[in-house]
């Protein structure tokens, strides 16, 4: 939505647009300059790589303020945003205020088994995930409008656009006469609207955890005139039944979640897929595909802006994951300039 | 670098953070500035030239040296000691 964010707030949250921006796009490529011409033989193992960017740029200024400064913006996002957010509370509520019998639904279940993962929060979200009744809002039309699409964060370096991203790994599927198409993690929906406009045609089914997140996706849909049918469920266990759905997309999900959750997911997507289905995921590339110095940025992330998964995620082999639980005519390949996203796709044998 | 801070020192990382707020406060102000001379010149109340153009009276003259003069003892005089941060605060508060 098109939130009446006040001219303190806005300019706030341009601000820290702006001083990502700065970090990312002048500052980084400082410091990646500098660790090529100190570094002639990067390290292949990640560990060593940490160890060596870090020492060779231990007292790189443009390294040291990029790092603070990502981390001060990654924090500060939610500082700035929530009370932008409550500074509008009125119209958000109206605009989240959908009728009932409007097109699609969104099916709500408090009592869904929510995993480990989920509690740690991402993002450094103040209050976790659900940390606030207007969170949709506060991550979709104020971080993600104001700091994330013109500052650019973790893989998508500054500059990049999120949202065409998600079209190009919707336009991955093989085929476009899917019948049902599923988002595991769905979010607020921006990958829904990316999947609606690839498979006009298709049932789009979005299960999602957050509940603010799915109140927003369901607001969205409505006012974007979509018939999405929207679930509150962990991944691992959508209630969905067995070969009900054509095509799994799976969106910026893995490296939020932990290696065995990630193949736990990978065993429910596979259920639920129709024989001959197919499943897309784009995410970061893994570190092997990144240069040294790149994938200590992403790894730096662990430890400092709220993705706990991160340096798992990266150094796991996901198309063997896929393999072995059973996915066939698996793929993996990078789109766009750094391998980014990175697709890996699969599909369900047609005799399962 | 640890992940306690960034910077070699959680003081020096403050103050940068401080940095970060003050230039954020400073581009709020600028913004503001730049949305009053847009409303302004839009609504037919200022010529966007005037205020370039502005040779200030006598009496602004004064007023904005009152006030730049009482911001630099603000922001430079934050090294003294409490008490004379006090008796200067109070000073500009009289004046």
């Amino acid at each position: 939505m098109d939130v009446p964010v006040k001219q303190r707030s806005r300019a706030s949250l341009e601000f820290l647009g702006s001083l990502q921006g700065y970090a990312g796009g002048v500052l980084q490529p400082a410091a990646a300059a500098r660790y090529d011409q100190l570094e002639t033989a990067p390290p292949e193992d990640l560990a060593d790589r940490r160890r060596s960017v870090n020492e060779k740029l231990a007292d790189h200024a443009p390294w040291l303020y990029d790092r603070l400064y990502t981390r001060y913006v990654a924090e500060e996002i939610y500082v700035r945003s929530i009370p932008a957010a409550e500074e509008s509370r009125p119209v958000i509520e109206e605009w989240l205020d959908v009728p009932e019998d409007a097109p699609g639904s969104l099916t709500l279940n408090p009592d869904a088994n929510v995993p480990a993962y989920f509690h740690t929060g991402f993002h450094l979200t103040t209050g976790g995930w659900d940390g606030h009744d207007l969170m949709g809002v506060v991550i979709h039309d104020l971080g993600y409008r104001y700091v994330i699409m013109p500052g650019g964060v973790g893989a998508v370096r500054t500059g990049e656009n999120l949202q065409d991203q998600r079209t190009q790994v919707a336009l991955e599927a093989p085929r476009r006469d899917y019948g049902t198409v599923l988002e595991a993690g769905c979010g607020n929906g921006r990958m829904l609207t990316a999947l609606s406009d690839v498979f006009p045609d298709s049932k789009v089914i979005g299960v999602e955890l957050s509940e603010t997140q799915l109140r927003y996706a369901r607001a969205r849909a409505v006012h974007e005139g979509r018939e999405w049918t929207l679930l509150q469920a962990p991944v691992e266990e959508t209630g969905l039944p067995d070969a009900s759905v054509g095509l799994v997309s799976i969106f910026t999900l893995f490296h939020e979640t932990p290696p065995t959750a990630t193949k736990a997911i990978l065993q429910e997507m596979l259920r639920v897929l129709e024989p001959g289905g197919d499943l897309v995921m784009g995410d970061i590339a893994p570190f092997d595909r990144n240069g040294a110095f790149r994938s200590v940025v992403l790894d730096w992330e662990t430890e400092h802006r709220g993705e706990p998964f991160m340096r798992a995620y990266l150094q796991l082999d996901l198309p063997a994951l896929m393999e072995e639980v059973g996915f066939t005519d698996v793929k993996a390949y990078g789109l766009n300039k750094g391998d980014y996203p990175w697709i890996v796709r699969g599909r369900k044998e047609e005799n399962l | 670098m640890s992940g306690e801070n960034y910077l070699g020192s959680d003081r020096l990382d403050e103050l940068a953070r401080m940095i970060a707020e003050v230039t954020s406060e400073l581009w709020v102000l600028k913004d503001r500035t730049l949305v009053l001379e847009h409303l302004l010149a839009e609504r037919g109340c200022l010529d966007p030239a005037a205020v370039d153009e502005l040779r200030p009276s006598e009496e602004l003259v004064a007023k904005l040296r009152k006030e730049r003069e009482a911001l630099v003892g603000r922001v430079f005089g934050a090294v003294f000691d409490p008490d004379t941060r006090v008796k200067a605060a109070v000073a500009a508060v009289e004046s």
